[in-house]
């Protein structure tokens, strides 16, 4: 079983010093608005759960929120799409210009709201001493890992995982269980399948020939859940998730496999050569 | 350079074309069919899966020769069927997608499962699908889509 955590946003100053992310919403003649931000959909589900978001606070249909692609020349600059911070600090930020247009509001007339990232008062952060806040809120997981050892042959099979998520609110369910999914499946091959070895400052693997990553069979029954624990400055309190879900993995099947085994586990990959090394030594 | 004939998404082609080039360039450059993604080269991801003669196979291991005379059927030709469209609405309804680049071929492979066999069990599901690699998804929205498409596309397969 493992407890981990994520920070959500940029680390330290960075929000407030280097990103001050602004971000627009367009709303033309025919009452549609556009979401003006630098965020890339790379399949996480950003333009899905950005475009819920703004129809929700201004009660329009989701068919009238667009988010294209988006093109520097026409966005202005919110910052990467990293960092757990794109629902978090650029969400927080669209959700503020969206309820300001539901006040302003003027049908049938072309409207520009814009909003930049202001640190909020209660987040300090020494810069020059490293010292204070280094991000204004955390995601939460604890992972549970069942497995089972061969005894002859070493080879792990992971059975079935219990997990809890708290990514302060989840603006779309099936978007944030997918990333449990996936992260998690990828936590775990950290911890017993992926093997990445150096020669000579050169990665040794070429492919997905040679470095093993989980197939449909690998997987294990995932049992997920998602836990409210609102944050405030969120918009309806969603915290950052797109990191959280990778980070327990590896230790709680690590140390699954310890207590299957019997003998500590001082490395990542546990493949079964190590096992095997563990428990023919002694 | 040889004369290639071939079923492609149910219409006769001809291709004049080294034989030796793999069906995955061909279909790519030569057809314009980018559907079929290269993910690995060496037949291990399944990206670039297609169906020949309803049997799903790495393009990327397959000499366009060995095509001659035979039906190929890529994604672009799935997705017309009403077969490919209930597996697609599956795979939205249940986020089965994420990044996309796997979704392909999951597809091609989807169909073939439920081609030879229409009413999979979970575990015959991921038997079906071992050949795909994802990262994004963990595979299990990607089987419950599979699920659903062969319960509610009952008598397409």
């Amino acid at each position: 079983m493992s407890l981990s955590l994520h920070g959500c946003g940029f680390t330290g100053s960075g929000e407030a010093d280097h990103i001050k992310a602004l971000i627009k919403l367009h709303k033309n003649e025919q009452d549609e608005v556009t979401i003006l931000i630098a965020a890339v959909d790379m399949g996480q589900g950003v333009k899905t759960t950005m475009r819920k978001l703004v129809s929700t606070i201004l009660e329009i249909p989701i068919e009238q929120v667009i988010y294209h692609h988006p093109d520097t020349n026409l966005v202005p600059d919110s910052g990467p799409t990293v960092a757990s911070r794109t629902m978090m600090i650029v969400g927080g930020l669209v959700a503020r210009a969206a309820r300001r247009l539901k006040e302003e509001w003027q049908p049938n007339t072309e409207q520009l709201i814009a909003e930049r990232y202001q640190q909020p008062e209660f987040i300090k952060w020494d810069q020059a001493t490293f010292q204070g806040d280094a991000y204004p809120a955390y995601s939460w997981a604890i992972n549970i890992v069942e497995v089972e050892v061969d005894k002859r042959t070493y080879e792990v099979t992971v059975k079935e995982t219990w997990n809890i998520y708290d990514v302060g609110k989840a603006i779309d369910e099936q978007v944030i269980l997918g990333q449990a999914d996936g992260g998690q499946l990828q936590g775990l091959g950290y911890g017993y399948l992926e093997k990445m070895t150096r020669k000579d400052g050169r990665i040794q693997h070429k492919n997905v020939t040679d470095y093993i990553i989980a197939t449909t069979v690998d997987t294990p029954i995932m049992h997920n859940y998602l836990m409210d624990n609102p944050y405030p400055l969120g918009p309806y309190g969603a915290k950052g998730a797109g990191e959280l879900t990778l980070v327990g993995g590896a230790s709680a099947v690590a140390m699954a496999i310890e207590q299957a085994i019997g003998k500590p586990i001082k490395n990542i990959p546990v493949s079964p050569e190590y096992i095997m090394e563990l428990m023919t030594n002694e | 350079m040889s004369n290639i004939t071939f079923t492609l998404n149910h219409n006769v082609v001809t291709i004049d074309i080294d034989p030796t080039k793999r069906l995955l360039d061909v279909l790519r450059n030569d057809f314009h069919l980018t559907g079929s993604k290269e993910g690995c080269g060496e037949g291990e991801c399944g990206a670039c899966a297609i169906l020949l003669n309803g049997k799903a196979i790495n393009s990327c291991l397959l000499p366009v020769g060995s095509v001659q005379g035979q039906d190929v059927v890529t994604i672009e030709g799935l997705s017309q069927s009403r077969q490919g469209q209930a597996l697609s609405d599956a795979y939205r309804d249940e986020g089965a997608v994420q990044c996309g680049i796997c979704t392909p071929g999951m597809l091609i492979a989807s169909h073939a499962l439920l081609l030879e066999n229409p009413h999979p069990t979970d575990d015959e599901i991921r038997i079906g699908l071992s050949g795909n690699l994802c990262r994004c998804t963990g595979y299990n929205m990607i089987v419950k889509a599979v699920k659903k498409a062969s319960e509610d596309g009952e008598g397409l397969w």
